[in-house]
């Protein structure tokens, strides 16, 4: 009776408790892991499976002094494998890895060890998958096992640089290969091919390889390094900082998403002094020719404006890593396309004429007003030098020094030359910066000769300076060596009237927010002010520079002849460089 | 600076300076507007042949006079060139172990998806509706040759 007489709402409602009570025990354990214990459990989740990758850093832009582009990144994707992986796997997979010998040297005695046979695990296990699926390529097996005894930590990079559909199979059929993986790189892309070619330089994979940084990620991607010129000479303002991946492993040992990402920092910016266009220019019109240089400067404060050289080479064929046969071709070629020949140095000829000039005008000496005869030549010893005029069977005459320097006249050097003293030509020439670096850092730069007594004692102990020796120096033959950059810093100090400056190439370094990169001593890595070298005025009144420069700006009459338009087309060269002195000199 | 001119400085050297400075000066003034576009690498097929004279299609021609100093032959230093001696990454070519064996292509069977029949509806079922199988494709009526 009593049970009946029980309410039924009171039944439902007593349930309905029951059920609450059980939810907010449900709901109050599941606050209590979640919330009061959730950043424990995610610490040790994160602590067991997460794997990080190591991101490459971005290099910054070389670009032109108006800003124009000239390098810049493109996305490549490779196909790398990452050998510890594999092992691990083989191991799981078949049991203990087949195992290779190689002699070592321990403590500098030689000694046999044993490692698994990479090339076997590969060849057996990832490679006919890959064939399968039309992936396979082939690749040089000895530099896979010595990458797995070496460089570990590092990547083996299968397939560089590989194409679209390539890229899109790989991403489509699920190779399911532990250890083989497609990573995108930021690599090098030169915009205008051979352009400036010798001085951009190109990059590649670093000598040496970071292994304490390397041993921090579980997969490491390495960053390339300037290997030769701008490239290299700027590399530490180029790099970038490399960014890290978090990767986030399930219990399976798999890789099933991205946790967070630290992105990387692209380096600085380079500016150069170069302007393209007349790189441009410069690079169109040597081409008539195979082998030379040229060099443009603005001789109001040494900004190199073009720096051309042929033959060349297109520097996209070293990215990401240049073909064994590419680099063999490079090499024997005849023309020396590597070589940049607008830093080096060849006998100067006539050219010189102009730093004897100066040598004579300088301190005490003062053969401003000093006439030599040309006979067609002149005796030093028993050596007749001749003059190049004797062998159209004609003399100069008696002549002052801006004839001589109109008709090249080397009876007059010869003389004026030994007059001045060697030692003069040698001040004059290393105040020029002849027989010197430049400070453009640029790869393979030769300094030349400014050769002198001492110098002949050095390089050539058994002969002995003579007259014969600095006539010889005088009209730039003999030992002198002078490259194309040299000469024209030479001729641009002239211009300017008596400065002499440091060539510069790189204008400015701005960080990506384009404010400047600092030095550790908080001021600007790359000034924008020209450095000088040496100032002539000290030495030679402006006047007597002048005088050089009045011989310079003298046109050449023919000889005992009408003046054709053949010797006016010849010298029309001389006449508009005369102009660019002229405009360099007012805009001074 | 030019590498194995046999002609004198006016004929070989002097008219590339004439060029690059009188279109650099063309360019500043808007005379001349130098297009940049990609460059292919520089080369010439005999490298090592003697230079007499440089000539431009579209600058008229470099007339030498004889009243020039011609080249010197008697230079007795050696040249200094500048080669980039920077190791670049340079990849191998593949070894015999690691020639990879590629399979003849094999022509994969590709799955061709054939009509299913549709299943009956709830009315159809309900009606004991059945569907009428689809009608065979008519053959195509086959050409006999005409007879005369």
């Amino acid at each position: 009776m009593s049970r009946r007489s029980i309410n039924p709402r009171l039944r439902i409602q007593f349930l309905a408790l029951l059920m609450l009570m059980g939810m907010g025990t449900l709901g109050l354990r599941l606050w209590w892991i979640q919330v009061a214990h959730g950043a424990e459990w995610t610490a040790q989740l994160r602590g067991s499976s997460q794997a990080t990758v190591r991101i490459p850093s971005v290099r910054g832009e070389i670009k032109d002094r108006n800003g124009l582009t000239l390098v810049q990144n493109r996305g490549s994707y490779e196909v790398d494998f990452y050998l510890p992986e594999m092992v691990k796997g083989y191991r799981e997979r078949f049991g203990s890895p087949p195992l290779t010998e190689y002699r070592a040297t321990i403590n500098g005695m030689p000694k046999d060890q044993k490692e698994p046979d990479i090339i076997k695990i590969v060849n057996g296990g990832i490679i006919p998958r890959l064939n399968d699926l039309d992936l396979a390529r082939d690749y040089n097996a000895g530099k896979l096992q010595r990458h797995y005894r070496n460089d570990t930590e590092v990547p083996f990079s299968y397939i560089k640089d590989i194409d679209f559909p390539t890229m899109a199979k790989f991403s489509e059929h699920d190779v399911g290969l532990p250890g083989v993986d497609i990573a995108i790189k930021p690599v090098r892309s030169y915009v205008y091919g051979a352009l400036a070619s010798h001085l951009l330089g190109y990059v590649g994979a670093p000598d040496d390889i970071n292994r304490e940084e390397a041993r921090k990620f579980t997969f490491y991607q390495g960053d390339v390094e300037g290997k030769s010129n701008i490239e290299k000479s700027m590399d530490e303002y180029l790099r970038g900082k490399p960014g890290v991946r978090y990767l986030r492993r399930n219990a399976k040992g798999t890789i099933d998403g991205v946790l967070r990402e630290d992105p990387p920092k692209q380096g600085a910016n380079v500016f150069l002094t170069l302007d393209t266009r007349i790189q441009a220019i410069a690079e169109e019109a040597l081409r008539a020719v195979s082998r030379a240089g040229a060099v443009v400067v603005d001789p109001n404060n040494g900004n190199v404006l073009a720096m051309a050289s042929v033959p060349s080479f297109d520097p996209n064929t070293f990215i990401p890593s240049i073909k064994a046969k590419d680099w063999k071709a490079l090499q024997k070629d005849e023309g020396d396309p590597l070589v940049n020949r607008a830093i080096s140095c060849l006998p100067p000829g006539s050219t010189f004429k102009l730093i004897t000039s100066l040598a004579g005008l300088r301190g005490t000496k003062n053969l401003a007003g000093a006439k030599y005869s040309c006979g067609g030549g002149v005796s030093y010893g028993d050596h007749f030098f001749r003059c190049w005029v004797a062998e159209k069977h004609y003399t100069h005459g008696t002549i002052g020094l801006a004839d001589a320097i109109k008709v090249s006249c080397d009876s007059f050097f010869y003389q004026y030359g030994n007059a001045a003293g060697i030692q003069s030509i040698d001040a004059v020439g290393k105040m020029l910066g002849i027989g010197e670096e430049s400070g453009l850092q640029l790869s393979g730069e030769q300094t030349g000769n400014m050769p002198g007594p001492e110098w002949m004692q050095i390089h050539h102990p058994q002969e002995r300076w003579s007259q014969a020796q600095t006539a010889n120096v005088s009209i730039g033959q003999g030992y002198t060596l002078v490259s194309p950059l040299q000469l024209t810093m030479a001729y641009a100090t002239i211009a300017n009237g008596g400065v002499c400056y440091y060539p510069r190439l790189v204008d400015r370094v701005l960080n990506q927010d384009g404010s400047p990169v600092l030095d550790e001593h908080g001021n600007v890595a790359v000034p924008q002010t020209p450095r000088v070298r040496s100032d002539l005025r000290q030495e030679i009144s402006p006047d007597k520079i002048d005088l050089v420069r009045k011989g310079l700006w003298l046109e050449k009459p023919a000889l005992r002849r009408p003046p054709t338009v053949a010797t006016k087309k010849t010298w029309r060269g001389l006449r508009v460089s005369r102009h660019l002195i002229i405009r360099s000199m007012s805009s001074q | 600076m030019v590498q194995g001119a046999s002609g004198h400085g006016g004929e070989v050297a002097g008219p590339i300076a004439t060029r690059i400075l009188e279109r650099t000066l063309a360019q500043d003034e808007g005379k001349f507007d130098m297009q940049v576009a990609w460059l292919a690498p520089a080369h010439k097929a005999n490298p090592l042949q003697l230079i007499k004279a440089v000539t431009y299609h579209d600058a008229g021609g470099n007339l030498g006079g004889e009243d020039e100093e011609t080249a010197d032959q008697s230079q007795n230093a050696t040249a200094q060139m500048a080669s980039a001696d920077s190791a670049p990454d340079v990849e191998p070519e593949a070894d015999s172990q690691g020639k990879v064996r590629r399979r003849a292509s094999v022509p994969v069977a590709r799955a061709v998806p054939v009509a299913t029949q549709q299943p009956r509806n709830f009315f159809q079922r309900l009606f004991g509706v059945r569907r009428q199988p689809a009608p065979a494709p008519t053959p195509s009526p086959v050409r006999r040759p005409r007879t005369r």
